[in-house]
């Protein structure tokens, strides 16, 4: 790695020796993934919680607590924002964390906002007021985030993780490997859509059917007229999970890098083709539904990734004048932001009123303290991360029937 | 031990580890599919499910899915339960970060090669020199 003299008086100690750690762990991560050199870093996506994890010592918990306030005595160097957390911070919702981490959670939302970091506590950042521009250069760690801002924004992220991102937002340098260059760019799959999507969850199959084929190769895909936010949204989510940590799409005459199929399509590669249609788009469904038919049902979890404001409305729509059945946990994930916004505009009382409860800062994943048996998501990855983090039996059906299933308590498919 | 073969490959976080193998044709999510409290598989449908990852040479395509993995890996480094180290096919930048903190060296090889190693044989991953050998278990 080639390192300019800024970047050798940081890894020699000039701002200590914590930050010369994570400038060491960016370079061998760099040399790693075949970076040669440290470009500088707009837009940072950062991870910054303690693990939540059930069983983990008080030593290694306290390894992450030092780094943290620490790293918070810095200022950070450009934008950043919080990746979601694992527990409600504003009702602090999740019990199944210690007294000491969920104390040490709410003292981090301080000690962020001090260093500088916009405490969002968002995994779509693009959402909550980070809208990176064309070809600007992020460190964001969220799959999902990193693929919808390359794929719709034509911004340039890695997949980071926790210490990458804080090293990009405390240093101002990321390694520049990967989708950060224009050769990694391009589609080798080509994909055409030879059936009508009918719900924000039938984009969530088609990412989860080209991720299990495609691998990590980049899809271009083909046919497709308009696509909305929240479509795009499942696409992203799901396609990196599916797949081996899929960096982005194309959508031919839709996305920035891709005017046309072919300017998306890699020359130097063989081009695979791929076909998805009707057969598929049921197979991809069934494939994750592991109820049976009137099997009841204890979780309802929608906002995977989180809810937007126009998804909030939407939810309210379709609830509205219902109610969740007893013994049903409705749980809708969003930022903070969000739900304040879907106070003021009354969606988020039609949700509560008709029983659901909405959840800010959480991730979805994270509600093992739940114990959710039988868990139906309109989220693609939400079903998956039911299925193994969580170990309950999953299945996916878009909002109305998700609500349809609140309601009922039961798996209609 | 007898010795299989000697497999060239290429480095992706140097270092010296050898151990049992432990190989599946599944990629992992170590956010999601595996807890670093215990270092095993937690989900039902991986082919490794509810197995002990501590200290064994984890061969698989990747690892894949979450952002989360960094922590995960780390997090099992701390604990004790870390495999000792990784052979992929290609490298998952979330997850190598997570080997680069916990120091777990990792080598990419050909697809092809992969067969060489089966479930059980004893391995030395020799990430510095980018050799991978294999012995028979006895």
């Amino acid at each position: 790695m080639k390192l300019t003299e800024e970047q050798k008086a940081v890894l020699d100690g000039e701002r200590g020796d914590l930050l010369a750690r994570y400038l060491e762990w960016s370079i061998l991560w760099g040399e790693a993934l075949g970076a040669t050199r440290l470009v500088p870093v707009t837009n940072v996506h950062c991870i910054l919680r303690t693990p939540c994890l059930k069983g983990i010592s008080e030593r290694t918990l306290d390894t992450y607590l030092d780094e943290f306030r620490e790293l918070c005595g810095h200022r950070v160097k450009c934008i950043t924002l919080t990746h979601a957390n694992c527990t409600d911070l504003a009702a602090l919702r999740e019990k199944g964390l210690t007294e000491k981490e969920l104390n040490f959670q709410q003292e981090l939302h301080a000690m962020a906002a001090r260093s500088g970091v916009k405490a969002t506590w968002s995994c779509a950042p693009y959402q909550v007021g980070a809208v990176p521009k064309f070809r600007e250069i992020c460190a964001w760690t969220e799959s999902s985030a990193v693929v919808y801002s390359n794929s719709m924004l034509g911004a340039r992220t890695n997949r980071n993780g926790m210490e990458s991102s804080l090293a990009a937002a405390f240093l101002g340098w990321v390694p520049e490997f990967g989708a950060l260059l224009d050769r990694n760019r391009k589609a080798s799959v080509r994909v055409e859509l030879q059936v009508e999507m009918k719900s924000v969850s039938d984009w969530g199959a088609l990412g989860y059917y080209v991720g299990e084929k495609a691998g990590s190769q980049i899809p271009a895909f083909e046919g497709i007229g308009e696509i909305a936010p929240a479509e795009a949204k499942q696409l992203s989510a799901s396609l990196p999970y599916a797949g081996r940590g899929t960096t982005m799409f194309h959508l031919a005459g839709l996305t920035p890098e891709a005017p046309t199929v072919e300017e998306a399509l890699d020359p130097r590669q063989p081009v695979e083709s791929l076909i998805f249609d009707r057969d598929d788009l049921r197979t991809t469904y069934r494939k994750m539904n592991r109820m049976e038919k009137g099997e009841p049902i204890d979780t309802v979890a929608l906002g995977c990734p989180f809810s937007s404001l126009d998804e909030l409305r939407e939810i309210s729509q379709v609830l509205s004048h219902q109610r969740v059945a007893p013994g049903v946990n409705l749980i809708v994930c969003t930022s903070r932001h969000t739900l304040a916004d879907a106070r003021r505009h009354g969606y988020a009382g039609v949700i509560e009123e008709a029983g659901g409860h909405i959840l800010s800062d959480i991730c979805p994943g994270a509600l093992g303290h739940a114990r959710p048996r039988n868990y139906v998501s309109n989220s693609f990855k939400q079903a998956f991360y039911g299925r193994s983090a969580l170990a309950s039996r999953t299945g996916v059906l878009p909002l109305e029937g998700c609500i349809e299933a609140a309601v009922s308590g039961r798996w209609l498919d | 031990m007898k010795e299989k073969t000697v497999i060239r490959g290429k480095r992706i976080v140097p270092g010296l580890a050898s151990g049992r193998a432990m190989v599946s044709e599944t990629a992992l999510c170590f956010r999601s599919e595996f807890d670093p409290a215990s270092g095993k598989v937690i989900d039902v449908q991986h082919p490794l499910y509810d197995r002990d990852l501590s200290g064994r040479v984890l061969v698989m395509p990747s690892g894949t899915g979450s952002s989360g993995n960094t922590m995960h890996v780390r997090v099992a480094g701390l604990e004790g339960t870390a495999p000792a180290a990784l052979i992929n096919l290609e490298a998952d930048p979330p997850s190598v970060l997570g080997c680069v903190i916990a120091r777990i060296p990792v080598i990419q090889l050909e697809a092809a090669d992969l067969n060489w190693i089966a479930d059980g044989d004893w391995v030395e991953v020799d990430s510095d020199r980018e050799t991978v050998r294999v012995y028979e278990p006895h």
